[in-house]
């Protein structure tokens, strides 16, 4: 098995350490971590990416707060549980489904819908970001 | 043991004969462990502050304590790089590895060093240092600087000499030997963006006087953009004022969290961004230039110019 | 180079200027070979030196002396010895102000070294010391060599002991002369910071000192006074300083060189009586004065030598931390 690759882009303006936890739940969901799978060291991290090596560790930390990976001490970051694939047959998304298309029967180009719907997203979580 | 590396107050440099003050006033604390960028335009002072902390140059004024002590005291647990990469140039690169060994009993470590020298795109062992590129000299100066095994390392523009990839290498190795060494380093540099994914420290210098000092997460927190259509950016402290569009973008200091919010319900609408480390630094640079805090800059397309120059 | 049992910064010192110990080696070689060599010839240019006979006499034959110059090379050998070794402190110096010192004050590497956990006054004693030791053991060995193979030091073959390279050359004063060239020579790369300047002023301070003190060599040591007619015939073997003589009326005159050689008393008093002086005196340096005359020279420079490794350590204190 090889090991996790994060691809930082220091022009995203998203911040680094979130660049990695992002990264991270990405390779939950399609699954190239499964539970018990070792994260990099925080060495190999750095050593690809020339970041901060802060910055892994609290990506680290941030993952292992929602519970997703484990520290062990001395042996590395492991992967706790998966993430199951998006809820793609959820109500909530056929809800959403619903909407996207009230929303252009009012006219809305698809431009219009993305703006709006990154301002409510905003507005609801806003606490949440950093 | 204490948990500074580097505790300067005061600190000032002037050199005889044209009364300059290369260096003036400088206080700060930077903690162990981290990794600091030390930035400012050419001329600011930045080789200067180096040399000092490297026990290389005596301050005029001031007081300077490294790792706990005088920076002489510290001598072999400091690695210090000068930006010209001063090497012996008639010797190979083994016997300058060699010559590390010899002056560092009991520190040097081989193999931290031939990782570097001899690592990725490294160099060839027999390979004379007169007969070597910048990049490579800068190579070879690193390498030295590893298998010291230091507990502080500073770097006076250490990447300056190096192509894109073998600048990512060294950042990288750099990096690694900081997680598992816990090395505090310090690195220079006029271009912010080169520093910018490494640092979490950040000491801002310019002629001669620290502009800002502190961890980048809690300057960038204390700093704001804010565009709106007034001029008046109140409770915030103007840093930089610029316009744009029919409005003004302005880099503030954020005034006390509480005030801000109740500022943010009254006050005219504001679009709040937070600055990159970048765009702090540029800010805090160009209102230093100005003789007064806040400026007014009309030319927008100025501003963007000036980013790209110095990314 | 491991098989020196050198290690830490005294091998430093020495694998950085590999090349100056390579020359300096090779140099005490060559001088020790040729040495050798004259002390081995010594014998045979005695004896063709001195007067020719035709061949079954006692004396040397005149046709084998005109086929040998065994006692020219004996001659221009050691008397190009002499020349090297008195003027062994201009590359020296040139060379402690320039690639000792200069260079690494030039090009950053002294700070180089100083950043390597090795202090600046330690990196300035070993880059002193080592060279020093290396001088003074191979020049001694060079002026020890110079004197035996010199023999009996018949002038006419070696020079007189007073001529300036003889004299340098055959004494302690030739290694006084060498660790001044060091002492200054780094003293002025320290203070120039360059390696050119460095070089080119260590041999210029050490050219102005070879010349003032081959210029005062005979008055650091009391010169001997005669008088009568040991003033007027003078040994060859002394070194004649300033004469003079009395006159009539009493009085003293420098620089009279009337009645000298006056063979017999007859000549003398005949021409006493001719120039109207009643008297003569002489000053000289006989060759007994060769030992004190070394000594307070070699005193002198090696005072000099430890000022300038004094002002070089104060120097290096004052600019750095």
């Amino acid at each position: 098995m090889g090991v996790v690759e994060y691809r930082i882009d220091r022009r995203s303006g998203v911040a680094t350490y979130l660049q990695i936890v992002q990264q991270t739940k990405q390779a939950l969901r399609l699954g190239l971590l499964e539970p018990g799978d070792q994260l990099p060291t925080a060495r190999e991290v750095v050593e690809a990416t020339a970041i901060n090596p802060n910055t892994v560790l609290k990506a680290y930390r941030e993952l292992e707060r929602e519970g997703l990976v484990e520290a062990r001490r001395g042996l590395g970051t492991f992967v706790r549980r998966s993430l199951g694939s998006a809820p793609a047959e959820s109500p909530l998304r056929a809800e959403l489904v619903d909407w996207a298309g009230r929303a252009r029967a009012a006219g809305l180009d698809r431009d219009d819908v993305a703006a709006l719907f990154t301002a409510v997203l905003d507005e609801n979580f806003k606490g949440d970001k950093e | 043991m204490t948990d500074t590396a580097i505790q300067a107050a005061g600190l000032g440099r002037r050199y005889g004969r044209r009364k300059r003050d290369v260096l003036a006033d400088c206080s700060f604390r930077l903690p162990k462990g981290r990794i600091c960028a030390l930035v400012g335009p050419n001329g600011a002072g930045k080789s200067t502050l180096l040399a000092i902390a490297a026990g290389l140059l005596k301050p005029t004024a001031g007081t300077v304590e490294v790792l706990g002590g005088p920076p002489t005291a510290a001598r072999s647990r400091i690695a210090y790089v000068a930006q010209h990469k001063p090497l012996h140039p008639q010797l190979t690169v083994a016997a300058t590895l060699r010559l590390g060994a010899e002056l560092n009993p009991g520190r040097w470590e081989q193999s931290a060093a031939e990782r570097i020298a001899y690592g990725t795109g490294g160099l060839e062992p027999k390979a004379k240092i007169r007969s070597l590129s910048g990049g490579q000299r800068t190579r070879v100066a690193l390498a030295l600087a590893f298998g010291k095994r230091p507990e502080l390392l500073l770097l006076d523009e250490p990447m300056a000499d190096l192509d894109p990839l073998a600048r990512h290498e060294l950042t990288g190795a750099l990096m690694a030997e900081a997680v598992e060494h816990g090395t505090t380093i310090v690195m220079s540099s006029h271009v912010v963006a080169e520093l910018e994914g490494s640092c979490d420290y950040l000491l801002l210098l310019q002629g001669g006087r620290m502009r800002l000092a502190g961890d980048t997460e809690e300057l960038l927190a204390a700093h704001a953009l804010l565009t709106g259509t007034g001029t008046d950016f109140a409770p915030h402290t103007v840093i930089e004022r610029r316009a744009s569009g029919r409005g003004h973008t302005a880099l503030v200091r954020v005034a006390d969290t509480t005030e801000e919010s109740a500022a943010g319900t009254t006050g005219p609408a504001r679009h709040r961004e937070q600055p990159t480390l970048e765009e702090l630094v540029l800010g805090h640079l160009r209102s230093h230039q100005a003789p007064a805090g806040d400026i007014d800059h009309t030319d927008h397309n100025d501003h963007t110019h000036q980013q790209e120059t110095a990314a | 180079m491991s098989t020196f049992a050198v290690k830490g910064l005294p091998w430093t010192v020495l694998r950085l200027h590999r090349t100056a110990l390579l020359v300096w080696g090779a140099g005490l070689l060559a001088a020790t070979i040729t040495l050798i060599r004259m002390y081995a010839i010594g014998d045979d240019a005695r004896a063709f030196a001195g007067p020719c006979g035709s061949p079954g006499t006692s004396l040397a034959s005149c046709l084998e002396i005109t086929e040998l110059t065994v006692d020219d090379t004996y001659r221009d050998t050691l008397s190009q010895v002499a020349t090297v070794l008195s003027y062994l402190m201009f590359p020296v110096a040139a060379w402690a102000g320039g690639a000792l010192i200069g260079r690494e004050m030039e090009n950053g590497t002294a700070q180089l070294n100083w950043t390597q956990s090795v202090s600046p006054a330690r990196w300035l004693t070993a880059k002193l010391a080592l060279p020093a030791l290396l001088l003074a053991t191979g020049t001694t060995t060079a002026v020890l060599l110079n004197v035996w193979a010199h023999q009996d030091g018949d002038p006419n073959l070696v020079g007189d002991w007073y001529y300036p390279d003889v004299f340098v050359s055959t004494g302690p004063v030739a290694v006084a002369y060498v660790l001044a060239g060091l002492s200054l020579g780094a003293l002025a790369g320290l203070l120039t910071r360059r390696a050119l300047a460095g070089a080119g002023v260590g041999f210029a301070v050490t050219l102005a000192l070879y010349n003032l003190l081959e210029r005062y060599r005979e008055d650091l040591w009391p010169a001997q006074t005669v008088i009568g007619r040991a003033a007027l015939n003078q040994p060859r073997s002394a070194l004649q300083i300033d004469r003079g003589a009395i006159t009539a009326e009493g009085q003293e005159e420098n620089g009279v060189f009337a009645c000298v050689d006056s063979d017999s008393l007859a000549d003398l008093e005949k021409c006493k009586a001719a120039t109207g002086l009643t008297d003569f005196w002489a000053t000289q340096h006989p060759r007994s004065h060769f030992w004190p005359l070394q000594f307070v020279e070699s005193g002198i420079v090696l005072a000099l030598s430890a000022v300038a490794v004094l002002t070089a350590f104060l120097v290096l204190r004052r600019r750095t931390p």
